[in-house]
């Protein structure tokens, strides 16, 4: 069974469509890339997936469990969709770090409200996510300390400690000047293992190409393309996707 | 009756300024949270209630205080007959009710100067509405509004010398018992320095607070 299954995703803002049937399934860690130009959907599609936004059709089943169907707006109260959307993790382009929180108290705060695990459960998790991330010497500082790229290692072990069955980036570089984005892409591919399934919307193509099992191009809202690295950046069929290609190894 | 600096200053403190502390504390404990309701109220998605709330806070602060005070206390008595409200609680309605309209503006404006970012963070974690606003914003919005908050109290402090227009016995009106009484109007002049000195001491509150949240930005 995959971990995920979208089906015929709809979303419309307006006149403007912006997500035209969505189809696609992911297995258990696996790593998706979701590469296409600005107003492609992208976005969009993480934000659907996370319940911040709600699409007019289709379905999203997590683990063979239903847990958005467009067509049932009777599940959409507030609780129902608090818990459900606990399967994924988000992480913001703009980090979104809890300004007045130290780094362990924003990866803490949480797993605290959610009242699952006992204080010192949470807060020795907090601190092994905050050493995955290489963040241990800065666990007591305030996010305005911190550099972009090491917010956002905090934002990713934030993201972490609630456990998401899959872990989503919306261009989690796209924020950082160009030297600091290494250290983030290093710990984004440090997490690659067979329990963490991730996707990774992204403009950094080799990363892209290098870490992903499966690679998405979207383009006006729908799935121009769909497979491995090797299938979509070396063999692309569609003309769309050449031309991206082509655009983007310009840069 | 000998009018010494040292009588005068026990009789404005003790008749007077004590009358004006109380006003103002009692005005703030209930217009602080007064305020975060009427705000809620400003940008609730239900619109009727939106604009009846617009309507109140337009007319609150749309028309003197003084005015509002002559209203509160005399109003009832002339709509509905009956004995008046007691003069302080008179006094006490119209300065919460004033007050928390302009503090719910301020609310207003630190709650939406808040990015939505720091809410979806939020609610991709999981937490509840309300989770996301006591533990999440509000600080943040706190440390936004403390300059205007600090405005508007230090308002407060001179306003509640309106008190006397309904015969409250505030530092004022004590003050100017001095002139028919004694004949001096030094008292009244004097006066000044207790106003001055509690402002002072709220300047110094504020200044506090906002090195105590100085430790982070948003």
């Amino acid at each position: 069974m995959s971990i995920l299954e979208v089906k015929g995703l709809t979303k419309s803002f307006g006149d403007n469509t912006v997500l035209k049937g969505i189809d696609f399934t992911l297995e258990k860690g696996e790593v998706l890339s979701i590469i296409g130009s600005s107003g492609g959907g992208k976005t969009t599609l993480l934000r659907c997936l996370n319940s911040l936004e709600f699409a007019e059709k289709g379905t999203i089943t997590v683990n063979g469990d239903v847990i958005f169907d467009g067509a049932d707006k009777s599940r959409r109260k507030e609780k129902d969709i608090r818990l459900k959307r606990l399967h994924f993790g988000l992480v913001f382009q703009q980090f979104n770090l809890f300004p007045q929180y130290t780094v362990t108290e924003n990866v803490t705060l949480a797993p605290r409200l959610m009242g699952n695990q006992s204080k010192e459960e949470i807060e020795r998790e907090a601190q092994a996510l905050i050493e995955r991330v290489g963040l241990s010497d800065k666990a007591e500082n305030y996010p305005c300390e911190l550099s972009g790229g090491q917010q956002q290692r905090v934002a990713i072990a934030r993201a972490l400690a609630m456990k998401p069955d899959i872990l989503c980036f919306d261009e989690p570089t796209s924020a950082l000047d160009p030297e600091l984005t290494g250290e983030v892409l290093k710990v984004i591919r440090g997490l690659k293992s067979e329990d963490t399934t991730m996707i990774v919307v992204t403009h950094e193509m080799g990363f892209a190409q290098s870490v992903s099992d499966k690679v998405m191009f979207m383009a006006d809202g729908v799935i121009e393309e769909m497979g491995t690295p090797e299938a979509v950046f070396e063999k692309p069929q569609s003309e769309k996707t050449k031309a991206f290609l082509a655009n983007a190894n310009e840069k | 009756m000998g009018a010494s600096l040292l009588s005068v200053t026990e009789n404005l403190f003790v008749n007077g300024f004590l009358m004006t502390l109380k006003l103002f504390g009692m005005t703030l404990l209930f217009a602080i949270p007064l305020g975060l309701i009427i705000s809620f109220g400003l940008m609730s998605k239900f619109k009727p209630l939106r604009w009846v709330i617009n309507f109140l806070v337009w007319v609150i602060r749309g028309t003197p205080l003084m005015l509002q005070l002559i209203v509160v206390y005399y109003g009832p008595g002339l709509i509905w007959g009956g004995e008046l409200l007691e003069r302080f609680n008179a006094v006490l309605i119209a300065f919460v009710i004033n007050y928390a309209c302009y503090f719910a503006v301020i609310y207003k404006g630190g709650i939406e100067s808040i990015s939505q970012g720091q809410y979806e963070a939020g609610q991709v974690l999981g937490m509840t509405k309300s989770q996301i606003f006591f533990k999440v914003v509000l600080l943040q919005v706190i440390k936004r509004i403390l300059a205007p908050m600090s405005n508007e109290i230090i308002t407060l402090v001179k306003d509640t010398s309106l008190a006397r227009i309904i015969a409250v016995y505030e530092i004022i009106f004590v003050a100017q018992d001095y002139i028919k009484t004694d004949g001096i109007i030094w008292p009244l002049f004097y006066t000044a320095v207790f106003y001055l000195a509690f402002s002072g001491l709220l300047t110094l509150l504020f200044n506090f607070f906002e090195k105590k949240l100085d430790y982070f930005k948003s």
